[in-house]
């Protein structure tokens, strides 16, 4: 968290991360290129200019990939947490290959002609109406477009200043962007190619994608199912669970049937309710801990105190609270959202209660 | 604290130690993912094909010109040490243009030609050298006449591109992929190519023009990079070693 804004916080972990990542990306275009030297010799060799346009743009793909997998890893596996925390970098890393990759086959295949390069992308091939001849190009050149957005408000002045919301379902644009950069490649270099190991590639890795969020959604589904109302109330509470299964520091998720995801935390004043989502960037703090006494998001840990829901001096983030109480040794809580920031007593558990 | 208190705050400058153990081994599957990954796909890449093309090694040719059925260069000599793999070549300009409109006068004309040699397979293009001396008057040439074989009405099934891509110029300059570029090229001015096969088992690089010799460069646009039959009347020029030329209607040409 930050109180002002600067280009890059940068601190260990994201040198660290940034690192493996520009040394992942070295590695793959060495390989590729290097093998590409080593494989296809005179007169059979490819051109420079083939090979980095071919290398950047399987990197950039990839490095997609990566991005849309961190999300649902980190939900199945917490220990891949870090993955996450400057996945950020990687999404601009993959704009920015993206880029390299539009740059350079613009050039190579539409430069030098008649028209200007960018007209000429645009119209050297209009068969809209073919899946054979469909001009694949501009798919890509659509899926840029968005991840040019994406990098563009990827820090947090723009999370801030578009609202969060808005940022959230802008960013979401990413699986626009996949889909449309999977139909470049299906139109383009696949009915070119027609390598068998290029086609299992594709297909395989839009299965793990597919597979992983549905994994991921299948979890969260559960919680969404929505609990019961608490036997005996005559008010809107629901049900949370026995308050003495309820570990010190930690959540459990509950959601009204239709309602909004509630993180009933138990800490040292008690049990209380805040939203699930945090205000950064819709992080599941159900799935975060109690950290020096606040709600802590497991993604980019913002804080929260959990009695009022708001950030501590000098943030200013607040979310929504409810309204909990126990009876009988369960939680109930309130599912109305009283208004972001708002203080709620924290219920009170018996002692005796086990942690 | 035990494993199950462990939590991790990306800000807060320190790892638990399984989130760092998954942490480790994530960056080890990545990097050699990477490692693998690059080499797999590049594996897995199509023959770029047998063109070559050196745009630094300049040679400077004598032979005769004609602007159609396409700017075809007849080589009667070879200055200094240079070799040519072909009797015939088709000429283009640097970038996606062609050459026709730069011998237009002087057809039949003993020549002096400056360029960079393209050859795949021996069907030879040359890129002509940008300014006034890339062709320039001969005061002679060894042999007047211009031979032209008659091979007659020819089906042949293949490919239409820009024959500098094709040749060496971009490798591979073929397909769809490169269908964009061979329409820059051809919009040009580069006179297209059949790549591909006739019914006899004649195989090469067919020079596309109208049945009057004219250019069809525009008419053919829509088929570039298909897969097509087309049959019309084909020509040999130069000899055995020359060039194929083949005349079409473009409103006969078929995708297979």
């Amino acid at each position: 968290m930050s109180a002002s804004y600067t280009g890059i916080g940068w601190n260990r972990q994201k040198r660290i991360y940034d690192a493996v990542m520009i040394a992942s990306i070295v590695i793959f275009l060495g390989a590729f290129y290097g093998l590409g030297r080593v494989l296809f010799r005179p007169p059979h060799d490819a051109t420079d200019e083939t090979l980095l346009i071919r290398g950047l743009g399987s990197c950039a793909i990839i490095m997609l990939h990566i991005v849309l997998w961190i999300g649902p890893l980190a939900r199945l596996q917490p220990r891949l947490a870090p993955l996450l925390y400057n996945r950020r970098h990687l999404g601009v890393g993959t704009f920015v290959l993206g880029l390299c990759h539009a740059a350079f086959a613009t050039v190579q295949f539409h430069g030098f002609g008649n028209v200007n390069p960018l007209v000429s992308l645009l119209t050297s091939n209009t068969q809209y109406g073919s899946l054979a001849r469909f001009p694949f190009e501009v798919l890509g050149l659509a899926a840029l477009l968005i991840l040019f957005l994406m990098a563009a408000t990827s820090h947090d002045f723009w999370n801030r200043n578009l609202t969060p919301r808005f940022w959230k379902s802008l960013h979401m644009c990413v699986y626009g962007a996949y889909a449309l950069l999977v139909a470049h490649v299906s139109l383009g270099t696949l009915q070119q190619e027609r390598s068998p190991l290029i086609l299992a590639t594709v297909g395989v890795s839009v299965a793990v994608t597919i597979g992983l969020h549905l994994a991921g959604a299948r979890r969260e589904a559960r919680t969404d199912r929505g609990s019961e109302p608490a036997a005996g109330d005559s008010g809107p509470w629901i049900d949370a669970g026995p308050a003495a299964d309820l570990p010190m520091d930690r959540a459990r998720i509950v959601c009204a049937r239709g309602g909004e995801r509630i993180a009933v935390f138990r800490h040292a004043g008690g049990v209380s309710a805040v939203s699930n989502v945090c205000r950064h960037q819709g992080g599941p703090l159900g799935e975060g801990k109690i950290v020096d006494g606040c709600v802590t998001c497991p993604w980019h840990g913002w804080q929260y105190r959990p009695g009022d829901g708001c950030s501590p001096p000098p943030f200013k983030e607040r979310v929504e609270t409810y309204r909990v109480r126990i009876v009988a040794g369960r939680v109930r809580v309130n599912p109305t959202a009283l208004a972001p920031g708002t203080p709620v007593e924290p219920a009170v558990i018996e002692e005796g209660a086990r942690v | 604290m035990n494993a199950a208190d462990e939590f991790y705050i990306g800000w807060s400058g320190r790892t638990p130690a399984g989130y760092a153990r998954w942490s480790r081994l994530a960056a080890s599957v990545l990097i050699v993912s990477a490692l693998v990954g690059g080499l797999t796909l590049l594996g897995a890449q199509r023959d770029p094909g047998p063109g070559t093309w050196d745009p630094n090694a300049t040679v400077t040719l004598v032979g005769r010109v004609r602007a159609d059925p396409g700017p075809i260069l007849l080589i009667d000599a070879v200055e200094g040490d240079g070799r040519v793999p072909a009797r015939a070549a088709l000429l283009v300009s640097t970038g996606k243009f062609g050459a026709a409109g730069r011998v237009a006068n002087m057809t039949g004309d003993p020549v002096r030609v400056r360029g960079t040699l393209i050859n795949r397979g021996g069907f030879v293009v040359i890129e002509l050298v940008d300014g006034a001396e890339a062709v320039t008057a001969a005061s002679s040439a060894g042999n007047p006449e211009w031979p032209v074989e008659d091979l007659g009405i020819r089906t042949v099934r293949g490919e239409i591109v820009d024959p500098k891509c094709y040749s060496g110029a971009m490798k591979p300059g073929e397909g769809k992929v490169h269908r964009a570029c061979a329409v820059r090229c051809l919009s040009g001015g580069i006179t297209p190519v059949l790549v591909g096969r006739d019914e006899s088992g004649l195989v090469g690089g067919f020079v596309l023009a109208g049945p009057r010799g004219e250019a069809i460069n525009q008419r053919v646009l829509e088929f570039v990079a298909d897969p097509i039959v087309v049959a019309g009347r084909v020509e040999r020029h130069g000899g055995p070693d020359g060039v194929l030329v083949m005349r079409i209607d473009p409103a006969a040409i078929r995708r297979q």
